[in-house]
């Protein structure tokens, strides 16, 4: 299978912390594929760096064959790779409907020209557009509070909108940092099945970021497991319990 | 034209001193509370005016006129805290929200102090002859307002790297919820921040009064040099204000020089403070602390 | 003793062209998030490029006109270096900004100088009575509001205006969605920046004469007192603003004729605005009328 994307010794610190140490990883094409690590080890900010919200120290990065690193973020969603923030960013003033369409790919109502003098033809864009945000939102069971201000939204919530703000984006791969983070364990499954689904239907890539080992394991191809800034060991998730660095480490946390 | 350097260094300091008084009360609150205090300015102006009443009208004598003005304007400032902002704060009032009543409070403080002295000029009639050291041209004045910035610099140093109050002060500054969290009585911090804060600044406005005249826009004219003294040397940093305020009265007063050799008028040195603060901004947004050649490139490339 | 009716009349005139300049304010601001203390900036330099077009003998057309675009570049201008920063230091920013405009019209005496512009050719032909010529004026302004009000309407009703709501409400995540929140904000100043210029160039052939400290940076303040009272991202708010504050300061001027203070009406009027928008900031930080929605979405 190819590899999506990938990531040649991306390294990027704080001050003198070493968040991310010299990173190279490849995530397969239609892939499911884990990133694990403790508390601190630089999972967010190995997503920041990735998804252009923060400038790599050195190292590279390809997206779809193509070096992205360097890029600022807009054109990293254009190129078709899409993430989710661990803490949600929605835009709390907005209703869950906004937030949705404001995400959408190609939107002619963005230019000017249009917007002043076309207004019709956003209006016909947008109705096809709501249809697709209602859908994405009835599966994610948002659907009763589409015209609810984001900010009004408790916390499992928030983190669904905001997994339906970026597959409302068309991506080709999404990033995903903990996207059943304060969700009832109920909910957790029930959006690794989505995931599993939506690969397959779509044949999106995911790389998740997951706290719960026995979660990842079940539903992801390939687990990373990152720790103190370095990736410290890959594989399957059977195979990954075994390895005595992980066990090391996880061990030496808990 | 032939140069005076010694002159011109000498002005520099005179007005660096300005500009450091001006500014380390700006720094200080901006750095704890996030927000300009755009009614600074006002300070600058009461504390001229103050010791104005004190000197000239209840006759007492320029030092205690001065001496009065500190202390008052201090108070003045913590009364500004404990009346309106930490009010606002508590409240959850969003940095512009603050940066706004600022405003709105500066412009009360602005009239009701034109109420009170008047819309006219006014001047000290304190009056000090200048008199020549080697090629300097300097009045006692001038030279007791150089002492007492550096003076000022000193104790600031003192304070900050001696006493444990200043070692709170710098740790108040420099990440107020993690002085908090380690312990700090943060709330006494920032009552002292704003005594010292506004009594320098209303030791400024003395200053510059003194050497000039006393106006409702006194502070005003000084308030977009010490934002970019603060700026420039870094919100929050009293060493990297206090250095940006002397460069800053170097450059205003080497700027003056060059604007008369091409024929401009003076007033236009506001645009080399104007200068200095959207390069600061612009290539060094953490400050003369946080400048290296790499970030000055990086940041060209991302303005580019 | 005034004539009331005129009285009422410039006190329109002038809550058109301040409510323009609070549309443009709440652009940036209220929808945008973007700081301008310096609103004053291009409002002056609307009125001066279009004051000195005219009086050199160009119709008032073509001085409105360069009055917009001028303003419009110099809000592309301090764009450019500015709206990659903090949004507190592009306050500070744009407040400087409008101060050093000023500074220079009133040492550049071929601009002027400190007596500024007199003599600007008014729109209004010469020979109308004074009642005519102000409801002529009215027309016009009323006019120029209504066109600002419809460029404001459609920006905010539009993909384009949940783009800036975005930028507002978090940069990074609008950015991570895809949209180049340089490209907006830019657009956002420029359009702004030319309504705030069309605004000094209707006031200044209206007043037909204009100095530098007619640019203070209070009159900034105003236009965000003005805001700040009709509601943060609400277009309708800024006329309601407008002319709360104007009547405000209107009602104020008539009551010192009849009152008798024992503190100057002058200094008065303007203790009087920084308490209101103290007094706002405490109990009504948010405005009085609530944000504009992108869409209803009927029927959804
Ligand atoms: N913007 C930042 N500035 C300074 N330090 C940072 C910043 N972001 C992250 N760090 C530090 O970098 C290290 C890695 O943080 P990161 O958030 O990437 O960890 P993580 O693996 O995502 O942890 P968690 O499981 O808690 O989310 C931590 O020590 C963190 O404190
Ligand atoms: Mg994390």
């Amino acid at each position: 299978m190819a590899h999506i994307l990938k990531t040649d010794n991306l390294t990027k610190s704080f001050g003198g912390l070493l968040a991310v140490n010299n990173v190279s990883i490849k995530v397969d094409e239609g892939s499911i594929t884990g990133l694990i690590g403790p508390n601190g080890s630089g999972k967010t900010t190995l997503f920041n760096v990735i998804s252009g919200a923060l400038k790599a120290d050195s190292g590279k990065t390809y997206f779809d064959g193509k070096r992205i690193d360097g890029l600022p973020c807009h054109l990293i969603y254009k190129a078709g790779l899409v993430r989710t923030f661990q803490v949600p960013r929605l835009f709390q003033k907005m209703t869950v409907l906004d937030n949705m369409l404001i995400a959408a790919r190609g939107l002619v109502g963005e230019r000017l020209t249009v917007t002043f003098f076309q207004s019709w033809a956003w209006k016909r864009q947008e109705e096809g557009l709501i249809k697709k945000a209602l859908a994405i939102l009835e599966m994610l069971d948002l659907y009763h509070q589409r015209k609810n201000l984001a900010g009004n939204l408790s916390g499992g919530q928030m983190k669904l909108l905001e997994m339906g703000r970026a597959l409302m984006a068309d991506p080709k791969m999404l990033l995903l940092d903990e996207p059943a983070a304060g969700v009832s364990p109920l909910v957790v499954d029930k959006i690794f099945e989505k995931i599993v689904e939506l690969r397959q239907s779509l044949g999106l890539t995911f790389f998740i970021i997951e706290h719960r080992i026995e979660t990842l394991f079940n539903y992801t191809d390939r687990v990373i497991v990152m720790f103190k800034g370095q990736v410290i060991a890959e594989g399957k998730g059977k195979e990954l319990v075994e390895d005595p660095k992980v066990i090391d480490v996880y061990l030496g946390e808990y | 034209m032939s140069l005076n350097i010694a002159q011109i260094l000498f002005n520099s300091l005179l007005t660096g001193s300005l500009y450091v008084l001006a500014a380390i009360g700006l720094t200080l609150t901006y750095g704890i509370l996030k927000f300009p205090n755009v009614a600074h300015a006002e300070f600058i102006t009461f504390g001229a005016y103050f010791a104005y009443t004190v000197a000239d009208i209840w006759k007492l004598g320029f030092p205690s006129g001065a001496a009065a003005a500190f202390v008052v304007t201090g108070i003045l400032g913590v009364a500004t805290h404990l009346f309106l902002f930490g009010p606002l704060i508590k409240k959850g009032a969003s940095i512009l929200h603050l940066t706004v009543a600022s405003i709105g409070y500066g412009i009360v403080l602005r009239y009701a102090m034109q109420e009170v002295w008047g819309r006219k000029d006014l001047y000290f009639s304190a009056y000090y002859p200048g008199f020549d050291v080697g090629p300097l041209r300097v009045t006692l004045l001038w030279l007791s307002f150089i002492f007492l910035a550096v003076a000022v610099v000193a104790i600031f140093h003192l304070l900050l790297t001696e006493t444990k109050i200043g070692r709170a002060m710098r740790a108040t500054s420099n990440n107020p919820s993690l002085a908090q969290a380690s312990g700090i009585d943060t709330k006494m911090i920032i009552m002292l921040v704003w005594f010292l804060g506004s009594a320098l600044a209303g030791l400024g406005g003395v200053m510059k009064a003194s050497d000039t005249r006393i106006t409702p826009v006194l502070g005003w004219n000084v308030l977009i040099m010490s934002f970019a003294s603060v700026i420039f040397g870094g919100v929050g940093s009293i060493y990297g204000t206090i250095l940006a305020g002397y460069i800053l009265g170097f450059v205003e007063n080497l700027g003056v020089i060059v604007l008369v050799a091409l024929g401009l008028s003076t007033e236009y040195r506001f645009l080399l403070g104007f200068f200095v603060l959207v390069c600061a901004l612009i290539f060094a947004p953490q400050g003369i602390a946080g400048i290296t050649f790499r970030s000055i490139r990086k940041r060209w490339r991302a303005v580019g | 003793m005034v004539n009331i009716e005129n009285f009422i009349l410039d006190m329109f005139i002038y809550v058109g062209i301040f409510g323009v300049l609070s549309i443009s304010l709440n652009l940036e601001y209220g929808f945008t998030g973007l700081w301008n203390f310096g609103k004053v900036a291009f409002y002056m330099i609307g009125a001066y490029t279009s004051a000195i077009i005219t009086t050199l003998g160009q119709p008032f057309y073509i001085g409105f006109a360069a009055g917009v675009v001028v303003s419009s570049l110099a809000g592309l201008l301090i764009s450019l270096p500015a709206l990659r920063l903090r949004e507190d230091y592009l306050g500070i920013l744009t407040l400087v900004f409008g101060e050093i405009i000023r500074i220079i019209l009133k040492n550049e005496y071929w601009l002027g100088g400190p007596l500024g512009i007199r003599g600007i050719p008014s729109i209004t032909p010469a020979g109308l009575d004074y009642t005519t010529t102000l409801l002529v004026q009215l027309a016009s302004i009323t006019v120029i509001a209504a066109v600002c009000y419809l460029v404001a309407y459609r920006l905010i009703h539009s993909p384009f205006g949940r783009v800036i709501r975005g930028i507002r409400e978090d940069e990074l995540a609008t950015a991570s969605l895809g949209k180049n929140t340089f490209r907006y904000k830019a657009s956002i100043f420029a359009i702004s920046s030319a309504m705030a210029g069309i605004a000094g160039a209707f006031m200044g052939q209206y007043v037909t004469s204009i100095t530098p400290d007619q640019f203070m940076p209070f009159v900034s303040f105003t236009v965000w007192m003005m805001v700040m009272l009709g509601g943060f991202a609400n277009i309708e708010g800024a006329f309601l603003g407008a002319f709360l504050y104007i009547g405000f300061e209107r009602a104020a001027r008539i009551a010192k004729d009849y009152l008798l203070l024992p503190i100057d009406p002058n200094n008065l009027m303007f203790i009087l605005t920084g308490l209101l928008i103290l007094i706002f900031v405490f109990l009504r930080p948010q405005g009085l009328l609530k944000e504009n929605k992108v869409r209803d979405y009927k029927g959804v």
